[in-house]
């Protein structure tokens, strides 16, 4: 080979070598831009192509009574939706989808006709309208899951529980008033997906997860629904325009049933006008009529200007207050205070009150918690009006006292007695009892609060004590009475402003009952009022039975013990009596249990060991954690204390045996 | 050797790939199955509320058991 040749090849040698790192270069710097410049940018686009947002909306928080009953809970249901550009053929789409969803076909054709990308058929649709319209095989048209709320007790407690509406958020009650416990929030997954779309993993990049709470309230949902019942009845009875009913215990202000009418169905809350929605027990006011003269004495008796024994002249029916003349239904002469409540003499009560003072009384209505809210736990809630003394005139002093010229809640009314029946503290009302998460683990708990003391204990045994003469025979209201339990309150029949003649209506009055049973100690509160009842307009005649109704069903339903017992059966204090373990055998009921004390054993008590071995003796009395002194062997034949004593902790039992002959 | 050596590390490499996107289906699967069975769980106890409500029971007992509410005569307190 020539050396001219050799020079050649050793060129293109060269020339081939640059080139090669040239296009080595070239690869290496836009490997440089691809994962250095552009590296995160592209990732994160490589990863969009892979991965998926997947937005879950929780399900709503449940709501149970007080007994772990469900009041309202949120299951999935199907929504129909479609892209309506996917859809051929729309006329024939729409009548098919018209007839299955019992749409109406023009509203349905007007959808599939839309300009925007989704549009919903039908939201939370029924599975039987599910299978019909899978049954037509339409392209365009899609199912999703959605959460719907449903309320199983239907009418009971809806004006407490209130609605959500269909985009999970609480729209009346309790539902908007602890909106944010029960919603909960949106979840979102990040998740790996295959080529064609299915979820691979997901890849646990939790964005926010949080469960909703679920509510435990203070309602009964059994006392709820025969509050309503009962309600019910009394409303369609006097054909009244509306009522309510709440049963509350005095002693922590929780409220167990709180009936409204007219009711409403939350379930189908939107067929109904909103006026049936609205909880009138907390948001309604009227005049308490009557029922102030309870508070008016309790004032009265606490301040100690008159009492129960006190003689007041009733003036035959007529006193003249300036120039106006004040009426009793009745003409009275002279009066006990006890007889002037018990009778309920507006003129009686008018002289109650001049001895008390106005600026005193006004006291003690602010202090009973007229004028302002009772701080229940509730979305719009009235405070009422209580007029300050300096801007009353001496008529408005005088009908204060037989409730006019102020407006109180029901709530209000109740919370009032409450403090009556409960020895004089007034208490903050509540409906819910604790919220917990899904686990049931408690968040927070509700405790009774006492707002204030309003009267002494002395003062409210008194009250109750004069207050039980209203429902006696000749009180103003015996249809209130409780079949086996005492029971006392007030009644009340306030005449309603005509709004045109401005001045007080012949025609149109509200009837109240409120009270508390059994009255020596009160395990109850229920205020009962009926708005324009027709007929005979009382509220000793209306309101009253459903008091006595509600009451005798309820305080059964409580295990309350009787405070007369029937003839044959124990009376009230004997039963406590042998509930403390103390036992009483000269009742006859009783006599015939000891009998079967001693031949059995009798649940509470010592059992009866005789005639048993040392192990039987063992292991009975270690079952009920007594401790043993064993003497002798062979047979029980004595034991100290005998059978039938009660059971205490730590007691020590002695059992002596003897071998069988 | 290096080449047995670099042969398994791969076939392993593949096999647990093949392996993760399996498990992920089969969980996905699963996840799907609880999410079913604890929304028919809901539906159950739905059902199980609507029925005890106490509309609902009054009248089955009063209807289908012929059951009334006692009178007070016929209630016997028990201490």
């Amino acid at each position: 080979m020539r050396i001219k040749d050799k020079k050649w090849i050793r060129i293109r040698i060269y020339i081939t070598g640059i080139c090669f790192f040239l296009v080595f270069c070239l690869i290496f710097l836009r490997a440089y831009q691809l994962q250095i410049l552009k590296g995160s940018q592209l990732s994160s686009l490589a990863k969009k192509g892979y991965t998926g947002k997947l937005t879950l909306t929780s399900q709503r928080g449940t709501i149970f009574d007080r007994n772990g009953k469900e009041l309202a809970l949120s299951i999935e249901v199907d929504s129909l939706y479609c892209y309506p550009k996917k859809v051929k053929n729309k006329r024939t789409t729409a009548t098919h989808l018209a007839r299955a969803l019992d749409l109406d076909k023009k509203d349905v054709l007007k959808k599939l006709h839309s300009s925007r990308p989704f549009v919903w058929i039908k939201r939370k649709i029924t599975p039987e309208e599910i299978n019909s319209v899978k049954k037509l095989n339409i392209t365009g048209i899609d199912f999703t899951k959605e959460s719907r709320r449903y309320y199983p007790c239907m009418e009971t407690g809806a004006h407490v529980i209130g609605f959500a509406s269909q985009d999970n958020k609480g729209l009346e009650g309790i539902e908007l008033k602890y909106n944010r416990y029960l919603e909960g929030q949106e979840a979102r997954f990040s998740r790996i997906h295959d080529a064609l779309g299915r979820p691979l993993v997901f890849d646990g990049l939790r964005i926010e997860k949080q469960n909703p709470f679920n509510l435990i309230l203070t309602l009964d949902k059994d006392i709820s629904y025969k509050a309503q019942k009962a309600l019910r009845k009394a409303v369609e009875g006097s054909r009244a325009r509306s009522g309510v009913c709440i049963v509350m215990r005095p002693q922590t202000g929780e409220i167990l049933a709180m009936a409204v009418m007219p009711e409403s169905n939350p379930n189908i809350f939107w067929q109904y006008q909103p006026y049936k929605w609205r909880n009138r027990a907390v948001t309604d006011c009227f005049e308490p009529g009557s029922t102030q003269k309870a508070f008016l004495l309790a004032g009265a008796l606490e301040e100690g200007v008159i009492s129960p024994e006190t003689v007041i002249n009733c003036e035959k029916g007529e006193h003249a207050v300036g120039n106006f003349i004040i009426h009793d239904s009745h003409p009275f002469g002279m009066l006990k205070v006890s007889e002037i409540i018990k009778f309920s003499s507006n003129i009686g009560a008018i002289k109650i009150g001049q001895r008390l003072g106005a600026e005193r009384f006004n006291y003690y209505l602010e202090r009973f918690g007229f004028g302002e809210k009772t701080g229940i736990d509730f979305p719009g809630e009235r405070k009422g009006i209580l007029r300050p003394v300096r801007n009353m005139r001496l008529i408005g002093q005088s009908t204060l006292c037989f409730g006019q010229g102020i407006s109180v809640s029901p709530l209000q009314l109740a919370m009032a007695f409450g403090a009556i029946a409960n020895g004089g503290h007034l208490m903050r009302p509540y409906i819910v009892k604790s919220i917990v998460d899904q686990k049931g683990k408690t968040i927070r708990n509700f405790y009774p609060l006492i707002r204030r003391d309003v009267i002494s204990p002395e003062t409210a045994k008194k009250v109750r004590r004069v207050l039980e003469g209203v429902v006696r025979k000749d009180g103003t209201a015996p249809k209130a009475a409780i079949k086996r339990y005492s029971a006392a309150g007030k009644t009340g029949t306030a005449q309603k402003v005509d709004p045109i003649k401005k001045t007080y209506s012949n025609k149109k009055f509200v009837a109240i009952f409120g009270g508390f049973a059994p009255s020596d100690s009160p395990a109850l509160v229920i205020l009962v009022a009926l708005d324009e009842p027709k007929g005979i307009p009382y509220g000793g005649v209306v309101a009253a039975p459903v008091f006595s109704d509600v009451g005798y069903w309820t305080l059964n339903h409580l295990n309350v013990a009787p405070s007369f017992p029937p003839a044959g059966s124990l009376s009230a204090s004997k039963a406590r009596t042998l509930r403390a373990g103390q036992r009483d055998f000269s009742h006859p009921i009783e006599r015939k249990k000891k009998i079967v004390a001693l031949s059995s054993d009798f649940p509470g008590s010592i059992p009866n060991l005789i005639g048993l071995g040392v192990r039987d003796v063992l292991k009975k009395t270690k079952q009920l954690g007594l401790k043993v002194v064993i003497k002798g062997s062979g047979m029980v034949v004595k034991q100290v204390p005998e059978s039938g004593t009660p059971l205490e902790k730590d007691r020590l039992l002695t059992v002596i045996f003897r071998p069988p002959a | 050797m290096m080449l047995f050596l670099f042969l398994l590390v791969g076939i392993s490499h593949v096999w647990l790939n093949s392996k993760r996107t399996q498990i992920g289906y089969s969980l996905s699967q699963i996840k799907k199955e609880i999410e079913k069975i604890e929304e028919y769980n809901r539906k159950l106890k739905l059902e199980i509320a609507s029925l005890k409500s106490p509309e609902c029971l009054e009248k089955k007992a009063g209807e289908e058991f012929g059951l009334k509410y006692p009178l007070p005569q016929q209630i016997v307190f028990l201490p």
